[in-house]
């Protein structure tokens, strides 16, 4: 089976913990793991949390890796991108716990470019990128997680069930939906440009060339995504009344005791943050 | 249901998709609206709950349109969907749920219904469409007629006065066909729900065993209206409109029937025909090899091919240890239930999939499809989709039709010199400029194809070519098909509709989950008819109108209209 041929950013029915977990304990400990690995700058705290989020990506909700490809190369993109800030990042002013000295050493020079500053590589720059790239994980992982294993439909139920707006409805049911269409679009189209002839190329520029190709039809079909929806969703009824719900998705003890947790665990973290430095380079 | 005078246009200055249309539903009533590609039925049945013009911007809609004595246009589309359930065309537009019973479950839940009624709503639906075992597979996963059956069950589900279909069945194996068709029957006459389904013409045989009453469209207005004998026995209104007569009633005409004892059921050929033969007996058989397999080189060589879709916990076995071999010039119809794996197995040919056991062999033109590279292994084989907008990358026809022949680098003049021998295959010329968008699924689906036969491969696999066609463009699209081969092609088509496979094909592969169940020739194929059942295919009304008729020596393997009049004839 081809990469293109497997599902990608969407639920997958299967029976694992983290399937079986109720959405909202398990989005409090995902946003709780993102959030910290946003607040903190050194690795040495961050990469615990990154294990964590992959112990419970690969062997907890055994998501495979074919399904997690669009986000290692959004997370890879990103970390490129943001190494073009970490070659600015020279001021001993930064560091709080790290000797200062130590971490503007420099370990290549790069150029003297007007307006923006020297361009270096100094091992705090390289902490800092390393931290950027660590932090983007953890959220692809957390994102990737809950996509997998959460069923939009035991979300948009139990949202329902509290009486959440049609609105706020919509969206997650709008959301939830647009992804995996568009990718299923993206995937049809390359698929049928393979058979004309347009492959992905190793050549970054005819790559390029070739993903232009596949814009122009997306293009058009994400025009009309939205209408579709609006479509789908009006003709089966809904917002004409309150929405209810195929599966009782309450809140069980355990459940509460999770995301009970998860919160005393992230004022916890926070404290050590905001008094003890914990996590500051 | 009052429709009264209703005009609708898609925008402003536009010609009338629908003209000066008025009729009356009645409640409990079971309405086929039918008609040429083109003729409106859509743009009609759209414009009953109100999606016309409610959700399709600048569309204008003149007239009244009243549904349970309510004019719809006092009323969101959401709240007239509790009225009137509407299926689309496409059920990927309609599918919004991540599991088939969330998504059956979708239309009651906002009805507000309590879980235990939802779970009682959704067990019906998936009795009624057969989608058992299915209930936690995302409908996305799903073939073309599993899809279908899932849109058609969520709006089930929802029991509503009035279900509107629109090709509700185009997509689906016969039985499957069948089955829809008996259950909409079915909820018609138990429940008193009324139905209305529009049809192309493909399905006319079914028309007279499930409906009251049929509309004849053409061009926007209705030709005429009434019940089903009245309207399949009416040649010039068939003709002109586009439709073929079903296959016993032609029969039966040719036989001398006249009036309203021109039979249009199968029970009612049956007698007809038995009255006729009262006292005869067949003197000939059908001549042995007039539908042989051709015997050329093989060009398809597939041996325990396996492929398993990932999914559930072991995964979702679509293909299980598939061999057959195809020869050149072959015209071959794959056919089989939905979600048999044909689709499957026509992208392991093209190497969209790789077989996921290593003793597989999948040769194509002497290549290895799973380890050749994509770009040699189109010059042989290609592959035209279901859906011609799933393939279609251009603004206009002619640019649509160079862009496979510009990726392959020919010579400036070459591509000229293909895309406009492309462009005469449908007729296109006088198209060549025109924006794909603003094109009918017919000539989208020409456009489609001819984008293919440019890039001139040796074998063509060609998915449904047919759905969504009236019976001129399905001819059309089949007669080229022939030709192909005539030139030494080979063509694959994947079909549900038995009557083409039947009159065009001389080899058929018969699939069922996964595993090859027949391999031979229409004849072999459609004379099996209970190992056909297995995979949810019936033969074609005149074959099984032979089988029914075998008392009197007639043979099981008729194909055409033409063979049972030359056997009666003979007689």
């Amino acid at each position: 089976m081809g990469i293109l041929d497997q599902p990608m950013l969407e639920y997958v029915y299967k029976d694992t913990l983290m399937h079986r977990m109720h959405p909202v304990p398990k989005m409090m400990i995902l946003v709780v793991l993102t959030l910290l690995a946003q607040f903190y700058f050194d690795p040495r705290f961050i990469l615990p949390i990154l294990a964590v989020v992959i112990i419970l990506a690969k062997p907890v909700s055994k998501i495979p890796n074919t399904w997690l490809l669009p986000m290692y190369i959004f997370g890879i993109m990103s970390v490129l991108e943001r190494g073009y800030n970490a070659v600015f990042i020279s001021s001993g002013g930064y560091y709080r716990v790290y000797p200062s000295e130590w971490m503007v050493t420099t370990l290549m020079y790069i150029a003297n470019i007007p307006v923006l500053g020297e361009a270096k590589v100094t091992v705090g720059g390289l902490f800092w990128l390393a931290s950027m790239g660590l932090k983007y994980f953890v959220g692809l992982f957390s994102v990737s997680i809950f996509l997998y294993t959460t069923d939009p439909s035991d979300l948009m139920q139990y949202l329902a069930s509290k009486k959440v707006s049609k609105n706020a409805l919509f969206i997650v049911f709008a959301g939830f939906n647009f992804f995996p269409i568009l990718l299923r679009y993206a995937r049809t189209i390359m698929n049928a440009q393979q058979l004309r002839g347009v492959g992905l190329s190793k050549n970054p520029v005819k790559a390029v060339n070739t993903l232009a190709q596949v814009f122009h039809p997306l293009v058009i079909r994400v025009t009309v995504l939205a209408d579709i929806l609006t479509l789908s969703a009006s003709i089966r009824g809904f917002g004409s009344g309150q929405y209810s719900y195929l599966r009782d998705v309450k809140l069980s003890l355990a459940d509460k005791l999770i995301g009970a947790l998860a919160i005393a665990f992230f004022i916890f973290m926070v404290f050590g943050l905001a008094f003890l430095n914990w996590g500051a380079l | 249901m009052n429709i009264d005078k209703i005009i609708y246009r898609r925008r402003a200055g536009d010609v009338e998709a629908v003209k000066d249309v008025h009729f009356t539903v009645k409640k409990g009533e079971y309405v086929v609206i039918t008609g040429a590609v083109g003729s409106g039925k859509s743009s009609l049945l759209y414009s009953l709950n109100g999606a016309i013009p409610k959700l399709i911007p600048n569309s204008i809609l003149e007239g009244e349109v009243n549904v349970m004595r309510r004019s719809i246009a006092d009323l969101e589309v959401a709240d007239i969907s509790k009225s009137i359930g509407l299926v689309l065309e496409d059920p990927d537009t309609q599918l919004t749920q991540m599991t088939v019973e969330d998504d059956l479950a979708f239309g009651p839940s906002n009805m507000g219904l309590p879980p235990e009624k939802l779970r009682e709503r959704v067990e019906f639906a998936v009795k009624s469409v057969r989608l058992g075992g299915l209930e936690k597979r995302n409908p996305r996963n799903l073939s073309g007629g599993q899809k279908q059956a899932v849109a058609i069950g969520g709006v089930l589900s929802s029991m509503p006065d009035i279900v509107a279909l629109d090709e509700p069945i185009s997509m689906l194996d016969p039985i499957g066909k069948t089955q829809v068709l008996s259950r909409l029957r079915e909820l018609n006459r138990q429940y008193g729900v009324t139905v209305i389904v529009t049809d192309s013409g493909m399905e006319v045989e079914s028309f007279a065993d499930y409906a009251d009453r049929v509309m004849v469209m053409s061009e926007g207005r209705i030709l005429k209206a009434g019940t089903p004998h009245e309207i399949l026995t009416d040649t010039e209104v068939m003709k002109k409109s586009g439709l073929r007569l079903p296959q016993v009633t032609e029969l039966c005409i040719r036989m001398g029937a006249s009036g309203p004892s021109i039979p249009v059921t199968l029970d009612e050929a049956e007698k007809f025909v038995a009255e006729r033969m009262h006292g005869k007996k067949m003197r000939n058989s059908l001549p042995s090899g007039t539908s042989s397999m051709a015997e050329g080189e093989p060009v398809v060589v597939v041996k325990n091919l396996r492929h398993t879709y990932p999914g559930l916990e072991k995964g979702i076995e679509a293909l299980r240890g598939v061999s057959f071999t195809i020869r050149k010039g072959e015209f071959v119809a794959l056919i089989g239930q939905n979600g048999s794996g044909k689709s499957t197995l026509a992208l392991h040919l093209v190497g969209i999939l790789k077989p996921t056991n290593r003793d597989a062999l999948v040769e194509v033109a002497g290549l290895d499809a799973a380890k050749c590279k994509s770009k040699e292994l189109i010059k042989q084989i290609n592959y035209v989709y279901q859906n011609p907008d799933d393939q279609i990358f251009c603004e206009k026809v002619q640019d649509e039709i160079s862009f496979g022949l510009e990726a392959q680098g020919l010579a400036a003049e070459e591509i000229a010199r293909r895309t406009a021998e492309a462009l005469s295959i449908f007729g296109l010329e006088r198209l060549k400029d025109e924006y794909i968008v603003h094109l009918d699924r017919g000539r989208r689906t020409y456009t489609a194809i001819s984008s293919i036969m440019a890039l001139k491969p040796d074998i063509l696999i060609i998915d449904e070519p047919t759905t969504g066609l009236d019976e001129p463009d399905s001819l059309a699209v089949m007669r080229e098909l022939q030709k192909l081969t005539r030139a030494g092609k080979t063509v694959i088509a994947i079909t549900h509709n038995m009557n083409l496979a039947a009159a065009y094909a001389e080899h058929i592969i018969v699939m069922h989950e996964g595993t090859v169940l027949l391999d031979g020739t229409p004849r072999e194929v459609f004379a099996q008819s209970e190992v056909l059942s297995k995979s949810y295919i019936v033969p074609p009304q005149i074959t099984q109108l032979g089988q029914r008729l075998k008392p009197f020596g007639f043979p099981a393997d008729i194909l055409s209209v033409d063979e049972m009049v030359g056997l009666v004839e003979r007689a």
